[in-house]
């Protein structure tokens, strides 16, 4: 297993999966470097024939944020201090995601979703894995997963000011 | 439309979506794809401060550079080799400089002492001082005998012990109030050597001639 090359593939995949759980960048860069810092210690005990190397990262990602949710006494989540003003019709809502801030109001709808939808969520935009692949990892079922990234994007959309803003 | 069929066609363009990097044209739901793609295209690692400085500490650890490697490193390399057995080497010298082993002979110890006489007891009570070998030192170790060898107490001239004649014996009376009046001499076998009992009216003296060694009058400790 090269090391540096799946950090160099998995990095940004793993720290937005991150960023979206608990949104502070600082906790995210912290989390992030426990991540592949826990996978370099682990990288002995990897079996591909119980994963990819993806699904592999992303289990210990998810246990990171929930050690860390566990740490500070609370969910892994922040709360929705700062959070989006919903864009109505404001002129500049076609330039969302493309800033900062357009990205803290990603992250402020994202935060509002219950910490289950936003897991999944996660899983799903940062690492573009199946929901097949979502189901074996979170224990729920396959069409259970359709169903909750439906609703979770749905709710986001209307957050973010509906497909005017987006 | 059902939710769950909804839901289902929606996964369906998400999947093309995440795979190809553009929504499926034409969608059933066109606003909500274009949410799904806002947030696909999303991107926060750009944020991260961690990212070149994390790769390099961990890569350090994998390829060898980190901390531990250089402890490792440090005590397998040549140059540790090379002070280890330096410092070994220093620490024999450093014993073999300390054993209480051979001295130097003193310079001529008999030239400098008065010539003994045959008998023992014809030796000067106050002996001049032995030559100072260690001055330093508090307490020099008495070395092990070696014959012809400058021990430490080379420098005390010892004649061949023996016996006085008998004939010398006995003693004659020294008259009233002498506590040795009369006396009787004899030798005897001993373990070592001969025994000289001498008797007098109210006691038994004996004196032993028998080889001895230094470790019998001395302690021998090595520091």
């Amino acid at each position: 297993m090269d090391f540096a090359d799946i950090y160099d593939r998995y990095f940004d995949k793993v720290y937005n999966y991150v960023r979206y759980r608990v949104r502070l960048a600082d906790a995210a860069d912290d989390i992030t470097a426990r991540v592949f810092e826990a996978a370099l210690g682990k990288a002995g005990t990897y079996d591909p024939a119980k994963g990819n190397e993806q699904t592999w990262l992303f289990g210990i990602a998810r246990n990171a944020v929930a050690d860390w949710g566990r740490a500070r006494g609370r969910r892994a989540e922040v709360p929705l201090d700062g959070a989006f003003e919903r864009p109505g019709s404001d002129p500049r809502a076609e330039d969302i995601l493309e800033g900062r801030e357009e990205r803290e109001r990603v992250l402020a709808a994202a935060a509002a979703l219950d910490e289950r939808s936003r897991d999944i969520m996660a899983l799903k935009f940062s690492s573009g894995m199946s929901n097949r692949e979502i189901a074996a990892m979170t224990g729920l079922g396959e069409s259970n997963i359709g169903i909750i990234i439906y609703r979770a994007v749905r709710k986001m959309q209307e957050l973010l000011g509906g497909s005017k803003a987006i | 439309m059902s939710e769950n069929e909804a839901a289902e066609l929606f996964n369906g363009e998400l999947d093309v979506l995440l795979r190809d990097g553009r929504p499926p044209f034409p969608s059933h739901d066109e606003a909500l794809i274009r949410t799904a793609a806002a947030l696909a295209a999303a991107d926060f690692s750009g944020e991260s401060a961690i990212r070149e400085e994390l790769r390099a500490r961990l890569a350090g650890g994998k390829e060898g550079t980190g901390v531990l490697a250089l402890i490792v490193e440090a005590f397998t390399g040549a140059a540790f080799k090379m002070v280890f057995a330096a410092a070994c080497l220093l620490l024999l010298v450093t014993q073999v400089a300390r054993r209480p082993g051979r001295v130097p002979s003193p310079p001529a110890p008999e030239a400098s002492l008065p010539a003994p006489a045959a008998p023992v007891a014809a030796l000067p009570r106050a002996l001049p001082a032995p030559p100072q070998v260690f001055p330093a030192a508090p307490r020099p170790v008495p070395a092990a005998p070696v014959p012809g060898d400058g021990a430490l107490f080379a420098s005390i001239p010892m004649s061949a012990p023996r016996g006085e004649p008998l004939a010398a014996f006995p003693i004659g009376s020294a008259g009233a109030g002498s506590p040795i009046v009369t006396a009787a001499a004899r030798e005897v076998k001993a373990d070592g050597g001969t025994d000289l009992v001498l008797e007098t009216e109210s006691a038994v003296l004996i004196i032993e001639r028998r080889a001895t060694s230094y470790e019998e009058f001395f302690d021998k400790r090595t520091i």
